[in-house]
């Protein structure tokens, strides 16, 4: 009865969606900050530059999830 | 003209259910960024009032469900829903007085089916869109959010585990503001429209609007957000205290891990259109960031306290609006009942409001 009242489809896709955004912009972010702040001592230029893009893929992928969803009916 | 009058009453008071909601529901979104000390109290609620505001005009999915997919528009009155929303209020304000984080949306939602089975029978309930669009979303979403908090938070902790805390702290926090920014964006998507839902829906029911594809008229939107915003702005200081103190001990990483999760769940779900509860999935993204972390520590005693009262919330606010609605017969369902009822549950709000007020776990932003 649950496989025709549920639109398993839809709700699968919010599952995937919601999980695979939640790692691995957390994961991007976390990898950025990492390799951007100082710890024992200062970071090479290219890795603060790494840094740098592991955190905009971050915000760029919640960009991107929010253009998908406000703009898709 | 009497319908009208009762219409009316019916829109100030799913505003009045709007406010509760955002009050009740402050702690979704800031309750770990303050915790954490991301954010002050009063700058938190802040920003999450004109994110609430902004949020509600995102979408208009979970809208379309409440007025559609829930109870047959065409077999109820106004009247019936006023005594659902009644019902809603007050469960939210008995669980706010507890310091429960229940959920407002499973309030609502409760209240309009318990009201619309003693009216108008279950021949008026869509059992098909309450179980699937409301039960199997409100038992998977916090379930999912949890998970991946407890994945995310995993993974951050193996990421900084050699590194000095307190630097990568601050960037974390930095990070809060933007992820519970998000939350509270993804509060107004979902929770905003639940009252644009309702009103919707006596609006057809009074036969203002067609039944077939009913739009939402703009001022529903304008008025359902200021509403869900200003709630924000007061701020549920008790919940607060609970999600951002009780469940587990935070650290912004954990803070961070746990919003994400959670706005990605709730703006993937009112995508979707299902009116899930924003207040279990921020509450299972806790949980999540305390598992992912370390599972012994959080206090599971706060987390079955906090179970029951999910687990109550449907057929509790539904039993209250049914009692509403009977006193609203018993009276007159013409303008008398609604009005006299309508007058008594305001009078016995403000009274819960004010002995809560003066009770001695009273909290405040100074306390959190």
């Amino acid at each position: 009865m649950l496989a025709t009242i549920v639109d398993w489809a839809a709700l699968w896709q919010v599952i995937a969606a919601s999980f695979v955004v939640s790692v691995a912009v957390t994961t991007l972010f976390t990898s950025g900050l990492v390799l951007v702040e100082p710890g024992d001592r200062p970071p090479s230029a290219a890795r603060r530059a790494l840094g740098g893009l592991l955190l905009l893929a971050s915000v760029a992928l919640v960009a991107g999830g929010l253009y998908v969803v406000f703009t898709t009916k | 003209m009497e319908q009208d009058i009762v219409l009316v009453l019916l829109v100030a008071v799913a505003l009045a259910f709007d406010f509760t909601n955002g009050f009740h529901d402050t702690a979704n979104a800031m309750a770990t960024s303050i915790a954490t000390r991301a954010l002050a109290p009063k700058v938190a609620v802040g920003l999450s009032a004109i994110l609430n505001f902004v949020g509600a005009f995102v979408s208009l999915k979970v809208a379309a469900t409440i007025a559609a997919d829930i109870v047959d528009a065409a077999a109820i009155t106004p009247t019936i829903i006023l005594a659902g929303l009644l019902g809603g209020i007050f469960w939210n304000l008995l669980t706010w007085r507890l310091g429960l984080p229940s959920s407002s949306s499973h309030a609502l939602i409760g209240g309009i089916v318990g009201a619309v089975l003693v009216a108008a029978g279950s021949g008026a309930v869509f059992a098909d869109g309450v179980v699937g669009k409301v039960l199997v979303p409100a038992a998977v979403a916090p379930l999912l959010c949890l998970a991946a908090a407890a994945t995310a938070t995993f993974i951050v902790y193996r990421l900084i585990r050699s590194r000095p805390r307190e630097e990568l702290h601050r960037g974390f926090r930095l990070g809060q503001i933007a992820s519970a920014s998000l939350v509270s964006l993804a509060h107004g998507t979902n929770d905003a429209q639940k009252t644009m839902g309702v009103i919707t829906l006596a609006l057809v029911s009074n036969g203002n609007l067609s039944g077939a594809h009913p739009g939402v008229p703009v001022w529903v939107v304008v008025s359902a957000a200021s509403a869900i915003a200003l709630g924000t702005y007061v701020g549920g200081w008790r919940i607060i205290r609970t999600v951002g103190h009780r469940i587990t001990g935070l650290e912004p990483p954990q803070g961070f891990a746990a919003e994400m999760s959670s706005a990605a769940t709730i703006v993937a779900a009112s995508h979707a259109g299902f009116p899930l509860s924003t207040t279990h999935v921020t509450s299972g993204g806790v949980m999540g960031a305390g598992v992912g972390k370390r599972a012994a520590d959080v206090h599971w005693d706060v987390v079955a306290r906090m179970a029951a009262a999910w687990l109550l919330t449907l057929p509790a606010a539904g039993a209250m609006a049914a009692l509403f609605y009977l006193a609203t017969r018993a009276l007159g369902t013409d303008v008398a009942g609604p009005l006299v009822v309508s007058a008594l549950a305001a009078v016995t709000a403000g009274a819960l409001y004010a002995q809560t007020q003066r009770s001695p776990d009273h909290a405040t932003a100074a306390d959190l």
